[in-house]
């Protein structure tokens, strides 16, 4: 007696499977063009995602700049940020020597957690709005706080602490923990001075007549200059961090399990 | 026998096929960033100029501020030592000990001290027959002011630095060529 199988017919099935692999590869594909938002910056390019994440520096307290992923628009919500905007009173002008509050904070204004790090520099521009690099960045006293923050030995040329004779302008230091979405990471900078020495820099023109007198002029180098801080934040998932952030920032980094990060020098 | 292989084939190119489209998006990465920048132009240089009116024998001195910033001012009268220098005038005025008269508030920009009166009292001259006669010689009496910058401690204290010395070296540092402010 012959055994019927029971069941749907051999090319039946064949079908059946042709039809959920194609299903699967629509599935696929589906994944592959929300990963195809790409985003171009300067330096280094990321794939984006249908997630949201987003980043804001706070200064004082407020949003200044931001950048953040909306998932209902599917579009990004950016805005350039105005330091030291609302440092002065109206009407008053900086004055060397004097400390004024600077705290600067990252925000996580997305949706999920987040590794962040902070690009800083400090230099001098003339009238035209040219670099001064005769001026000292150094006089320009951002005072950080430490705490989580790292600094980035590698890369940073500024003077970060007392003593530190370093010059330069820049400063890259990142935070070592996950910030979570809605926190804030501790300060990285709490206040902001120019050196009050600026006020005994000068530059001397000496010049002798045809009776061979001699003139000598000075004229005060910082005059007139203005000092300029500039900041970016970056922002990176957590999700396989050290790969994301190799790729991402170009650093090779570690993770610890409570999720602490360590630069690897 | 031969549709099972079929059908099993048409999986495996299909699961394969699913694996390579999804590798691309396994290389994804969140990331975003953002930005900010600010600054303040600082004004240095510190002008100052007398003003000063004569009369009874008194010199009414009072400074002014030509400069465009703040100043604390100072200022020395210089005569001979046969004649008397008496100072008078505003309490905002006080003798130094190295013998200027200091003005005690911030001058700003534009504005002027109030009064300091030197009344300059003459020798007393007789004649052959002891009896005192009007003082006829020229002679000058010499009024300087200096002005220096309005510094701050860190509590914003202001304070003046009379000894301050300037520093005519260079603070030039290497230029990152590329880096911040040069687009």
């Amino acid at each position: 007696m012959n055994k019927k199988r029971k069941g749907l017919p051999a090319h039946m099935r064949t079908t059946l499977l042709f039809g959920l692999a194609v299903g699967c590869l629509g599935f696929s594909a589906v994944g592959s063009t929300r990963a195809a938002l790409t985003y171009y910056s300067e330096t280094y390019s990321a794939q984006i995602d249908v997630q949201s994440i987003g980043v804001t520096l706070m200064e004082n307290g407020e949003k200044t700049g931001f950048r953040d992923y909306t998932h209902a628009d599917n579009e990004w919500s950016e805005e350039t940020g105005n330091l030291l905007a609302n440092t002065l009173p109206e009407g008053e002008e900086w004055q060397p020597g004097m400390v004024y509050r600077e705290e600067l904070t990252v925000h996580n204004s997305g949706t999920i957690e987040e590794y962040v790090r902070i690009k800083l520099y400090k230099y001098w521009l003339d009238e035209d709005g040219n670099k001064m690099p005769e001026l000292s960045p150094s006089l320009i006293d951002l005072h950080l706080t430490g705490g989580h923050w790292i600094i980035d030995e590698n890369v940073t040329t500024a003077k970060v602490s007392e003593g530190d004779t370093r010059d330069g302008e820049r400063i890259v230091a990142y935070y070592d923990s996950v910030l979570a979405p809605g926190e804030d990471t501790d300060l990285f900078a709490d206040t902001i001075a120019i050196d009050g020495s600026i006020a005994d820099k000068v530059t001397e023109n000496t010049v002798t007549d045809v009776n061979g007198w001699t003139t000598v002029t000075t004229v005060y180098a910082y005059d007139g200059a203005t000092f300029i801080l500039e900041a970016e934040v970056d922002a990176v998932q957590t999700h396989n961090a050290a790969d994301a952030i190799r790729s991402a920032w170009g650093v090779e980094v570690s993770v610890a399990d409570d999720g602490t990060l360590r630069l690897e020098q | 026998m031969k549709n099972s292989k079929k059908t099993v084939l048409a999986a495996a190119v299909a699961l394969g096929l699913a694996a390579g489209i999804s590798a691309g998006s396994a290389s994804a990465y969140f990331t975003t960033y953002a930005t900010a920048r600010g600054g303040h132009t600082i004004r240095l240089g510190n002008r100052s100029q007398v003003r000063e009116e004569f009369s009874q024998w008194t010199k009414h001195i009072s400074l002014e501020n030509t400069g465009d910033t703040e100043s604390y001012v100072r200022v020395k009268v210089f005569a001979g030592s046969m004649y008397g220098l008496e100072y008078d005038g505003s309490a905002l005025w006080s003798e130094g000990e190295d013998g200027y008269w200091y003005y005690e508030e911030i001058l700003p920009a534009g504005a002027a001290t109030e009064v300091l009166d030197v009344q300059i009292t003459l020798p007393a001259v007789k004649d052959e027959a002891g009896n005192q006669v009007a003082y006829t010689e020229d002679f000058n009496v010499v009024v300087i002011q200096e002005c220096t910058a309005v510094r701050y401690r860190e509590d914003g204290t202001p304070y003046a630095d009379w000894d301050a010395v300037l520093d005519s070296g260079s603070d030039r540092y290497e230029w990152e060529e590329g880096g911040a402010g040069n687009e």
